[in-house]
């Protein structure tokens, strides 16, 4: 076989980095033996470098960002369940009941929660620019007490979530999702109170101000829902809202005008949640009691 | 403002109620007075009274 010629050099300088390579992963700083009497060169280092990382269980990831570096998409990971209070609050301090455009997360287009979340609190995400999705079918309670003069604490109010199921939440109260002008849908199946303050407001009503509100159900059978003190839907005058209340028989006349109150286009169903008596009929729980549209306004 | 409604019943009986509803609230403007801004901030940091 014929002699090879190597440039010593230029080869020494192509091991040395890939040795610093491997101590780039490694973070170590001790010579790495290159292995040429068993034809492994540095197959053993290799080899040897972790895969992967740390698995994350709690802390946030940032998965994408605009050109100025702000984020548009992140995962937030909180394997206690909980979302502790104004953790991703964009409000302004200054007073101003709008959303932070100076702030981190101003840009932002979705923020997606890993772990099922057991607890809100109050404005976990209040002012959030984006969407947010996550499992919140855990949630028994919303934040806020029931007082119908100062009850209520704002949780989504003004972010840019888009839907909603809470599955097990038993109260909502005033504020919780008001003015979230990008909410389409609620699902609430064992909502049995929604509470709103007297003389509410868009800013205040527990869907005060959801503008693009489509579809929205409170109770189910075996959870009968009752409408507290006020209507919830202040400002809600969009059409191509559908309302589903279950409720008995006994509780529709006064359900139907607080939803209406500020529901004022939208189509309100009531189901039975139980077997129950409504203007002499009897129905059977699931029934729909009633239908109520919208025919003009003077 | 009278909201006039068709409410039909699960046995079919139809029903034409009205209701007189408050003329509907406009999205809030910025606040203005320091008291509003004060309250806005409340409602913002969802602070009960």
């Amino acid at each position: 076989m014929a002699d090879m010629i190597v440039d010593g050099a230029k080869l020494d300088a192509c091991l040395d980095a890939e040795a610093d390579a491997i101590r780039a992963k490694t973070g170590g700083s001790a010579d790495i033996p290159f292995d040429f009497a068993n034809n492994k060169g540095f197959a053993d280092a290799i080899a040897a470098i972790p895969s992967g990382g740390t698995t994350i269980t709690d802390g946030l990831i940032v998965t994408s960002r605009d050109a100025n570096g702000y984020p548009l998409t992140a995962d937030f990971y909180c394997v206690s369940g909980v979302v502790p209070p104004q953790a991703f609050f964009s409000g302004y301090a200054s007073g101003s009941y709008s959303i932070n455009t100076a702030g981190y997360w101003k840009n932002a287009t979705l923020l997606t929660i890993k772990n099922p979340v057991t607890v809100l609190n109050v404005s976990s995400f209040t002012a959030f620019h984006g969407d947010i999705t996550g499992d919140f079918s855990r949630v028994a309670q919303m934040p806020g007490t029931t007082d119908p003069y100062s009850g209520g604490a704002n949780v989504f109010g003004l972010s840019g979530i888009t839907e909603i199921s809470l599955d097990s939440v038993q109260i909502i109260t005033s504020s919780n999702f008001a003015s979230c002008q990008s909410l389409r849908s609620v699902y609430a199946p064992k909502c049995t109170e929604v509470y709103t303050r007297y003389n509410p407001t868009v800013g205040n009503a527990p869907f005060g101000g959801c503008t693009a509100l489509e579809e929205i159900q409170l109770g189910s059978i075996g959870y009968p829902c009752r409408i507290m003190y006020a209507t919830p839907f202040v400002g809600c005058t969009q059409t191509g809202l559908t309302v589903t209340l279950f409720a008995t028989g006994a509780s529709v006349d006064s359900a139907l005008s607080l939803i209406r109150n500020g529901a004022t286009n939208a189509t309100i169903i009531i189901k039975a949640s139980e077997a129950t008596t409504y203007n002499g009929t009897t129905y059977a729980a699931g029934d729909t009691i009633l239908t109520s549209e919208v025919e003009s306004t003077s | 403002m009278i909201i006039h409604c068709k409410n039909t019943l699960g046995d079919g009986t139809v029903i034409y109620k009205d209701y007189e509803v408050e003329d509907p609230v406009p999205v809030e403007d910025e606040p203005t007075t320091e008291a509003d801004k004060a309250e806005a901030y409340d409602i913002l940091m969802g602070v009960n009274e």
